[in-house]
């Protein structure tokens, strides 16, 4: 009998954010691999500008970490069609992030092996001074999320035990820091102890091994009907859409940023 | 790490592994001669020993991704952290990927109109979409009068031209010039060889006036700005140090001018090239060019051996080489070579024998996957036909197709026909005959005379207003068909009524998916593949949009209709399906001889038919372009006769069969019907080979 979840699957904060939303649209999503129309609250311009606004200015920060010059980087943020870019842009370019040194990866991925399971991270930027690990999460929100709500993503797990993990020689310290283009002042920052980096390590082994013990039947559909606001499998499942808020467009849209990456 | 390879090493495959002893490889051979299995080896060396390094990485490069196979399932087998390290692509996924993440590099070289715009990448796809733009009112003024291609093919020549002066590197000015050159014939050619650089200089203007990269524009930028460039040169040299490149062969040469510039600044290297092949020839494959990488490698190996053919086989592979005319006993080539006692008169009867021997060789233990049915081409009532009888036989099958049409999909028809009903503004009413099906599509209930009835019964059928509202009906039809039925179809045409002709297509179609088709009486309701289907649709919309929408001029309603009219012109016909699906299913494979060769994989009973073919051999006709005369082996100047079109058959033929014997583990059937499948008495070249290998055998053991 073939496995359900191969030897070869890639856990990351997109899919194992997916599980913990709804075990049945992780199922469908990322074992059946079905594609599916995107539910009728997803189809609005304002989200297809976010997500291609979002995209955009990740590519002017790596192509700056690449080494290409800051004038021509600002004539292409002049010339995108939304704004905000400019704005953004400007704004990363003005705080120390900005700033080039060495022994610093954009756009890097890691993996690791945890409890025989693949997991990895795709870092915007990772830095490493010393024995200090730095990483650098870029946001573009419209609406500038609370440190609680960052605290519980998975994201801020899977990064900092990932960093921590792929070294030789375990770090002193691992950061990580959430910069949103929109709110420049306002960083969210976490410094993780090996107490935290234990606990995380500990939390993502056992979803994962939840999630290989489950038989098909048990990725059961969410019962909290806001989940499915902005599900592409709604209408598989026939479950009427409420109105999305805040929190459930902020998961939609980073689980939708996991895929494009 | 667990050693993956089952198989003992050869001494050859050794070194070539040894990627510490031989750091730059050339590796050259036959197919089926284990050169993937060393490089797989050499891979898992890398893996184990020299990855440790947080930014060590590693390229594997294939010329087309079905080749990447092998190195992919090796990586998922290994599930290995370090195999993140390892990125497989194929050059023009490499090009169009730096060059999207170098943008401003080449926005600051100033050759678009608006450099700091953001490209607009095209497929071949949405290219052909915009030579249509250039090339209709070329046709209107009567240019390319003597051709006789439909448009898409006519679309297509013209950017294979423009893919050619890239890919072999010299400008696309030249194009008339050098095929006119090599033209013996009718000077009449010569004149659509001008209408072509017309059209061709005209599409390359709108491009550069547009944003628009065409793959022949990104290999430009590549070669001309990136590859020039110091800071994508350092972004290079840290990305990776290690290289395995396999089938060099069936690359076009600029990539092996960027893998012959790429290997002085690597660790390490390896270039694989298989001996006779160079299948993709007429898409700018090169083999000499892709033997000259051989000169920037310190250790040159050659691999002779064949793992996978029996002897018998063996034996007819060595008769077939060029030149040798020794004769093989009787025996030895039907054993290799099998021609059923009995030839059916027609076509289908053939396919009813075939499928009656695969059976019979299922039921004797083969496992289906063991099985391909090949034919130069495969024509939709072939794959149906073979398919439904080994299915009729609880067979799995498989079938390898480059592209499915997205129109003849049911699925696809009643969505779009819906949209035209509910877009006037299109001005792309659907006739009668797709009004009704999609109706009984839509409502399963509602079959299609019913349909039929309900859309003709008020008055004759009107194409801008094809949906009678209910209260319109005369009474005798609303007595035949069930109130429910009729308040379904008024809840639809309400529904599609009410549409806002600026709503973007692929919103339409999810709302018209979930608000309506969905629903319970309605035709998708609980259907998972009408969902998959659907958001396919909606993908190659999606695909379709993205260079047309930066246009301040193309609204949504324009881009909706333009998709609509592309797809009824048949310009649009791929629907886009993600490679691995197309290799996930498992079962007898149906394939064009091409399609299976290039997935490099073999098989111990290959199934020949249509052997009458010319398909086996010819090249296609391409009246716009020549492929041998564009390419960088051809002596400008020199013409293009039909000796050699002629030698050019007979290479092929022998390239095509040494390339299926050697990827055969048990035996060919060769299949023959006296009327071929498209009704004719076909006697090609290969029908020629079989009758002389035969006859030469059937000599030999009489005079033996
Ligand atoms: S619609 Fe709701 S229940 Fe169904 S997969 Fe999506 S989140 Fe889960």
């Amino acid at each position: 009998m073939t496995e359900l979840i191969p030897s070869g699957f890639v856990f990351h904060q997109s899919n194992l954010q997916t599980f913990l939303i709804c075990r049945y649209r992780f199922f469908l999503r990322y074992v059946q691999k079905m594609p599916w129309p995107a539910a009728v609250a997803a189809t609005s311009s304002q989200f297809e500008q976010d997500q291609a606004a979002g995209s955009y200015f990740h590519s002017l920060i790596h192509q700056h970490f690449l080494g290409i010059d800051r004038d021509t980087l600002c004539s292409c943020a002049q010339h995108f069609p939304d704004i905000r870019v400019r704005a953004w842009f400007d704004n990363f370019m003005n705080t120390p992030y900005a700033k080039i040194r060495p022994n610093q990866y954009p756009e890097h991925n890691q993996q690791i092996r945890l409890d025989g399971n693949l997991l990895l991270a795709k870092f915007d930027l990772i830095i490493f001074e010393g024995d200090t690990i730095q990483i650098f999460d870029w946001k573009t929100s419209r609406k500038l999320p609370k440190r609680q709500f960052l605290q519980s993503r998975i994201q801020t797990m899977v990064y900092p035990l990932v960093a921590a993990r792929a070294q030789a020689k375990p770090p002193a310290a691992v950061n990580m820091l959430y910069w949103e283009a929109g709110f420049p002042g306002q960083t969210i920052q976490f410094n993780f102890t090996q107490d935290d980096l234990q606990t995380a390590q500990l939390t993502l082994a056992s979803h994962m091994r939840t999630i290989r013990s489950l038989e098909p039947e048990q990725f059961e559909q969410t019962t909290d009907l806001q989940r499915c606001a902005l599900c592409e499998y709604q209408s598989f499942c026939n479950r009427n859409s409420p109105s999305w808020n805040e929190d459930s467009y902020y998961e939609w849209k980073s689980e939708v940023f996991g895929l494009i990456d | 790490m667990n050693d993956l390879l089952s198989v003992k090493p050869e001494v050859g495959q050794e070194q070539a592994a040894d990627f510490v002893e031989h750091p730059h490889v050339f590796l050259c051979g036959p197919a089926s001669s284990g050169k993937t299995t060393a490089a797989l080896l050499r891979l898992q060396h890398i893996l184990s020993s020299d990855l440790e390094s947080y930014t060590s990485r590693a390229l594997i490069l294939v010329p087309q991704r079905s080749l990447a196979e092998p190195y992919q399932s090796m990586l998922r087998q290994l599930s290995l952290p370090v195999s993140q390290q390892v990125s497989v692509q194929t050059m023009s996924s490499l090009v169009r990927r730096m060059i999207n993440l170098f943008w401003p590099l080449i926005a600051s070289h100033q050759v678009f109109r608006y450099p700091f715009e953001q490209p607009r990448f095209l497929t071949l796809e949405t290219a052909q979409y915009y030579m249509a733009q250039i090339v209709d009112p070329l046709l209107d003024r009567g240019h390319f009068a003597t051709i006789t291609l439909t448009r898409n093919r006519l679309f297509s020549q013209l950017l294979d031209n423009l893919n050619k002066s890239a890919i072999v590197g010299f400008p696309h000015t030249e194009l008339a010039a050098r095929l006119s050159s090599a033209w013996t014939g009718d000077q009449a050619q010569l004149a659509v060889y001008r209408d072509v650089q017309t059209a061709v200089s005209a599409f390359r203007s709108l491009c550069l006036e547009n944003n628009l990269l065409d793959f022949s524009l990104q290999v430009e930028l590549f070669r001309d700005i990136l590859w020039q460039n110091a800071t994508f040169q350092k972004y290079l040299q840290t990305q990776y140090q290690h290289l395995i490149y396999d089938n060099a062969e069936e690359d076009p040469p600029y990539v092996h001018d960027f893998v012959g510039s790429l290997i002085p600044n690597l660790r390490t290297s390896l270039v694989i090239m298989d001996e006779g092949a160079g299948l993709r020839s007429f898409l700018g494959a090169d083999p000499k060019s892709a033997a000259a990488l051989a000169t920037k490698a310190l250790k040159q190996l050659h691999f002779d051996e064949n793992y996978v053919s029996t002897p018998a086989v063996n034996a007819v592979i060595d008769r077939t080489q060029s030149g040798n005319t020794q004769r093989l006993p009787f025996p030895l080539v039907s054993e290799a070579l099998i021609v059923p006692p009995n030839k059916p008169r027609f076509f289908p009867d053939l396919l009813h024998a075939v499928s009656q021997d695969i059976a019979d060789l299922i039921h004797n233990g083969t496992p289906p996957d063991q099985i391909v049915v090949l034919s130069p081409f495969l024509s939709d009532p072939l794959v149906f036909e073979l398919s439904r009888r080994l299915s009729k036989a609880g067979i799995p099958t498989q079938t390898l197709r480059p592209s499915l049409a997205l129109k003849s999909n049911p699925i696809i028809q009643t969505i779009l026909t819906l949209a035209a009903i509910s877009h006037p503004d299109w001005q792309q009413p659907p006739d009668l005959n797709q009004t009704q099906l999609a109706l009984s599509s839509a409502i399963p209930r509602l079959d299609h005379l019913r349909a039929r009835l309900l859309l003709e019964s008020s008055a004759p059928f009107l194409p801008e207003a094809p949906l009678p509202p209910v209260d319109n009906l005369q009474q005798t039809l609303k007595d035949r068909i069930s109130s429910d039925m009729l308040g379904q179809y008024e809840k639809l045409r309400l529904w599609l009524d009410f549409v806002d002709q600026d709503e973007p297509l692929d919103y339409f179609i999810s709302r018209l998916f979930s608000e309506l088709l969905t629903q319970p009486g309605y035709g998708f309701a609980g259907s998972q593949e009408a969902g998959e289907t659907t958001a396919r649709l909606i993908q190659s919309y999606q695909k379709f949009k993205s260079p047309l929408s930066i246009d301040p001029n193309a609204n949504a309603s324009f881009i909706g209709g333009e998709f609509y009219r592309s797809l009824s012109q048949g310009l649009l016909s791929a629907l886009f399906l993600p490679d691995e699906e197309l290799t996930k299913e498992t079962g007898v494979l149906i394939a064009p001889v091409l399609t299976f060769l290039m997935q490099n994989r073999t098989a111990k009973y290959q199934f020949w038919l249509n052997l009458g073919s010319k398909g086996w051999y010819e090249r296609l006709e391409q009246p716009l372009t020549h492929p041998y005369v564009l390419s960088r082996q051809w002596h400008q100047g020199t013409k293009w006769t039909t000796e050699d079109e002629l030698a050019l058959s007979r290479h092929n033929l022998e390239r095509t069969l040494l390339g299926l014997m050697r990827r055969c583990s048990g035996q060919i059937i060769l299949c023959n019907s006296e009327y071929s499948e498209t009704g004719a008495e076909d006697k090609g070249l290969l029908l020629t080979w079989a009758q002389n290998l035969f006859r030469s055998a059937i000599r030999e053991e009489q005079n033996g």
